[in-house]
């Protein structure tokens, strides 16, 4: 299965409160995905909560996409990515 | 008897029994290996509802050829037959005997890894249309028997996306059930478990017949049967030769009834009605390993009589084909399956009828007119099962037959027949080959089989896209089918010229042939030709750009087709629909499309082929990645047909995707490669493109005048009446492109908002930056997505407004959905018409579906 980054903006940031209401959010992307058979693995955001990276295991870029407009989040850029690791290289 | 571990598997079954009762049929996939309890699972949740619920049992049966729609044969009651008929009233009717108006039913439909065709069509039938039935459907099936491109995948496949489909996979027991089974048996636990990995049939096996553990099922079934006494053991073996489930009355002509009872009483054997089966098939095949050869064939020979005895024949000649032929019976096997394979072929059962042709072909050492006859049935049934290669070599043989024998005419319509398998297995050449060989012998005779030549003829012409011939010829085939009473020569012949009409520009002459085509295949019942002439008609208006009037032929065609389970049909015009989305710029729908062909890798090649050239290019244009696997997959198929509507599809995407990434060595040569041939077939579309992406690529080539319009248009350099011109073909991405090509800061700034709507991501980067290198100012840098998904300003409670405005909803339904007074709502539905600047409703809902502001199938809006 391959491994996709995707790019978002936030127009007004990404703010998930750490709350019952944040959590069953998220919960609930989770389950939109594995619908499509997508896996969300885990995102990386910048400071000002403008900008989000976020790194999934899916069958296509369609199926990033389709489960993107079930959550309804925005999508910059969708790159096919590989693992680049230091310890590959011991 | 007590099924331990399936509590949490019975409650789930419970729940979408609860679920279908309130009129949303719910078909569940219940899959498991051979022996792990699907059948005791079924059916101790079929005796929990009896009572409450009506329920209706079929099995499908383990014979090489079974019996078409056996199951629902199963479900009738006495007396009650299935409407034949049209395929389309077949289907129908399987589906009318499992529902009852408002009552809830339990259908239960077993060992589906055994179905004959026509059971696999009606079960992915009333898969997608579980709606408005009050009836839960239990499918099983092995899912270790079901290797990948086994056409009972392919049907699971397709119905485990449908809505209300289910899968439940029924696990081996734990160990801890496997040791309280052995105390029971006073079995070592350890080595039971270890000996049978959980599987509830062979750990019952292995305690009911005491002692050692044997190493594998088949031991275990054998050392079961040897306890029996001498007359069990006869029972048991005969019932092994007569089937897995049968009617007992058969067995009680060939066994004592103290055998037969002690089978029964051991367990052996089950009673079910009239009826008695084995515990499992397993056990069944493991007895039979034991039965000499001699013995099995008397025994055959002996079920046999019986059968026919009994006078059921029509009913009856599947199964008494199979003992005929095991009896050696070769005189009676070769009657009962030309029966069998005649009423498989009515039933639209076509490889369970191939299967009794093979071996009606197979048993007897036939004259040779007799076994050309039969070899030319074989090969019909062949062919629609989509066996190709065999249909190709029964025909063949045929053919040498009828020229051995002189027939000339017998010899000219197995040419004609065998032209179809080969074109669909895509070896033109050969087809070529044979079409010449059918006209030479047909030439100048007085016979239909001269028009279905020349029918054959003008196809292979279309297919070529040598359009002129093709009409030639066509004419001349029309001609003689009408004149020699040949309506499919007619319908074949209206369908080559009229696609060729098309493709040459005469587009109302040719959709005026294809429609005859069409009505009178409909009036002979051939729904295969019927979708044909529609699907001909969408496909070949596409190729020429005409997106429009293809759009609702091709959407009319994938609706026919799917009604009737027309495959082969229903790929191919989908493909084609997601080339016109793709280019309507309707990507999401577009990759909906093409995925559901590409799902399988089972479509033929050529809908794979437009399938995939429609992703390629997609994915190029919104800038996501794996847009070269799909071309690159798309060229490997195109490549061996050597056709331009094949090759240059691809090859045009190609070059598209190499401008957009900035390689112009590869979008000259892909361009370039099929040029040529672009041109010699005076194609307006293909040659248009392509000699596009070459000028792009700063070649200096010859356009011909010839060329479609907007592609001329925008390579003189008419920006501006390129755009409208592609804007009158539904094509919002070419129209940016050509203004996107200008050097006026207007027309650059609106192709930047329409790509950005569309999200091109690659070419609002490039427009962007041609904007910034004129000096113009306020360029956005980055993305932005809130303006990219609601270019009017619209809030988002504004957006969900119009949304549901959009799918048709008053004022009221609106404030009710939305939980606000219908005074706010009206509000909102002001603001509406005034930041999108229309005067009523009806506006506001056409430039939404233009902007694509309008409800997405069944999605939330998205917040901003």
């Amino acid at each position: 299965m391959p491994r996709y980054l995707v790019e978002r903006t936030f127009e007004g940031g990404l703010h998930i409160p750490m709350t019952d209401a944040g959590a069953s959010a998220v919960m609930g992307v989770v389950a939109n995905n594995s619908e499509l058979g997508v896996t969300w693995v885990h995102s990386y955001v910048s400071d000002d909560k403008l900008r989000t990276y976020c790194v999934y295991d899916g069958p296509s870029p369609e199926a990033i996409r389709k489960a993107a407009e079930c959550n309804s989040l925005p999508i910059d850029r969708i790159t096919r990515v590989g693992v680049l690791d230091p310890y590959f290289y011991k | 008897m007590e099924l331990l571990e399936r509590d949490e598997l019975l409650r789930e079954l419970d729940e979408r029994l609860a679920e279908a009762a309130t009129g949303s049929g719910r078909m569940v996939l219940v899959a498991g290996e051979a022996g792990i309890g699907k059948t005791s699972l079924v059916r101790a949740f079929a005796v929990r509802c009896a009572g409450r619920v009506l329920v209706l049992q079929g099995a499908c049966d383990p014979l090489a050829t079974p019996r078409p729609l056996g199951p629902f044969l199963d479900m009738l009651a006495p007396g009650e037959t299935l409407a034949a008929g049209t395929r389309a009233e077949q289907l129908a009717a399987c589906r009318e005997l499992i529902a009852r108006e408002g009552e809830p039913l339990l259908a239960i439909i077993e060992d589906v890894h055994w179905a004959d065709e026509a059971t696999l069509d009606a079960l992915r039938f009333i898969g997608r249309r579980l709606q408005g039935m009050s009836t839960l459907v239990l499918v099983t099936y092995r899912d270790d028997e079901v290797p990948v491109g086994h056409p009972v995948r392919l049907v699971l496949g397709d119905l485990s996306g449908a809505p209300g489909v289910s899968r439940l996979r029924v696990p081996p027991l734990s160990p801890g059930a496997v040791a309280s089974l052995a105390s029971a048996g006073g079995v070592d636990p350890g080595s039971l478990y270890e000996s049978t990995r959980g599987n509830p049939f062979f750990v019952t096996e292995v305690v009911a017949a005491g002692g050692g553990i044997p190493a594998t099922v088949q031991d275990a079934v054998l050392v079961r049967a040897s306890r029996l006494s001498a007359a069990g053991q006869e029972a048991v073996r005969e019932a092994a030769v007569i089937g897995f489930r049968f009617e007992r009355e058969l067995l009680t002509a060939m066994a004592t009834a103290a055998g037969i009872d002690e089978c029964i009483e051991r367990g052996l054997l089950r009673v079910d009605g009239g009826f008695l089966e084995f515990r499992h098939e397993l056990a069944r095949q493991a007895l039979l390993t034991a039965i000499p050869p001699s013995h099995f064939a008397e025994a055959c020979g002996r079920v046999m009589a019986q059968l026919i005895r009994r006078g059921d024949g029509q009913a009856d000649a599947a199964r008494i084909a199979y003992y005929a032929e095991g009896a050696g019976e070769t005189e009676i096997a070769l009657e009962y399956a030309e029966l069998a394979g005649t009423r498989a072929a009515e039933l639209r059962a076509h490889r369970e009828a191939a299967g009794q042709f093979r071996r009606a072909l197979r048993v007897a050492k036939l004259p040779p007119r007799r076994r050309a006859e039969l070899l030319a049935k074989l090969a019909n049934e062949a062919h629609e099962a989509d066996q190709l290669e065999e249909a190709i070599g029964a025909r063949r043989e045929a053919i040498g037959i009828w020229r051995d024998l002189g027939e000339d005419r017998l010899r000219a319509e197995q040419l004609y027949r065998i032209v179809t398998s080969l074109v669909s297995s895509g070896r033109t050449k050969d087809a070529e080959e044979a079409c010449s060989q059918a006209l030479e012998l047909t030439e100048g005779k007085e016979w239909p089989e001269a028009a279905w030549a020349r029918s054959s003829f003008a196809s292979l012409r279309m297919l070529n896209r040598d359009n002129e011939e093709a009409i030639a010829a066509g004419m001349r085939a029309l001609e003689l089918g009408e004149r020699l009473g040949s309506p499919e020569a007619v319908i074949a012949a209206l369908n080559a010229m009229g696609s060729a009409r098309i493709l040459v520009g005469k587009t109302e002459a040719g959709l005026a042939d294809l429609r005859r085509s069409s009505e009178l295949a409909r009036s002979r019942g051939a729904e295969g030709r019927e979708v044909l002439a529609m699907v001909n008609a969408g496909s070949s208006l596409g190729e020429m750009g005409e997106f429009t009037q293809a759009e609702p032929l091709l959407v009319a065609a994938i609706d026919f087709a799917l009604q009737r389970n027309l495959d082969n049909q229903l790929h191919y015009a989908t493909a084609w629909l997601a080339q016109v989305r793709t280019y309507q710029a309707r990507w999401s729908e577009a990759s909906d499309l093409a995925g559901s062909i590409l799902r399988f890798g089972t479509a033929a090649p050529i809908s794979q082929i437009t399938a995939l050239a429609a992703l390629g290019r997609l994915r190029a244009r919104r800038g996501d990645p794996e847009a070269g696997d799909a071309l690159d997959r798309a060229l490997a198929l195109a490549r061996p047909t050597g056709t331009l509507q094949r090759l240059a599809i691809v090859r045009a995407a190609r070059a598209e995707l190499a401008g957009l990434a900035g390689d112009v060595t590869t979008m000259r040569d892909e361009a370039s490669n099929i040029y040529a041939l672009a041109l010699e077939q005076r194609h307006p579309w293909y040659a248009g493109e392509l000699a596009y992406w070459q000028r792009i690529a700063g070649v200096d080539v010859e356009v011909p005048l010839w060329v479609a319009e907007p592609w001329r248009l925008q390579m003189e350099g008419m920006h501006r009446r390129a755009a409208d011109a592609w804007l009158a073909l539904q094509c919002p991405y070419e129209a940016a492109r050509a203004l996107s090509e200008s050097d006026d800061e207007g027309d650059l700034r609106e192709a930047l908002t329409t790509f950005e709507r569309l999200g091109a991501r690659p070419m609002v980067a490039v427009t962007a930056r041609r904007l910034r290198e004129m000096g113009a100012r306020d360029v956005p840098r980055g993305p932005r997505s809130s303006t990219r998904d609601n270019p009017a300003g619209l809030t988002g409670r504004e957006l969900e407004v119009l949304r549901l405005l959009s799918a048709g909803l008053p004022n009221g339904d609106i404030a009710r959905k939305l939980s606000l007074s219908t005074r706010t709502v009206d509000h909102h539905v002001a603001a509406v018409l005034r930041k999108l600047d229309v005067r009523n409703r009806a506006e506001a809902v056409a430039l939404a579906a233009r902007l694509d502001l309008g409800p997405k199938d069944g999605q939330p809006p998205a917040a901003t």
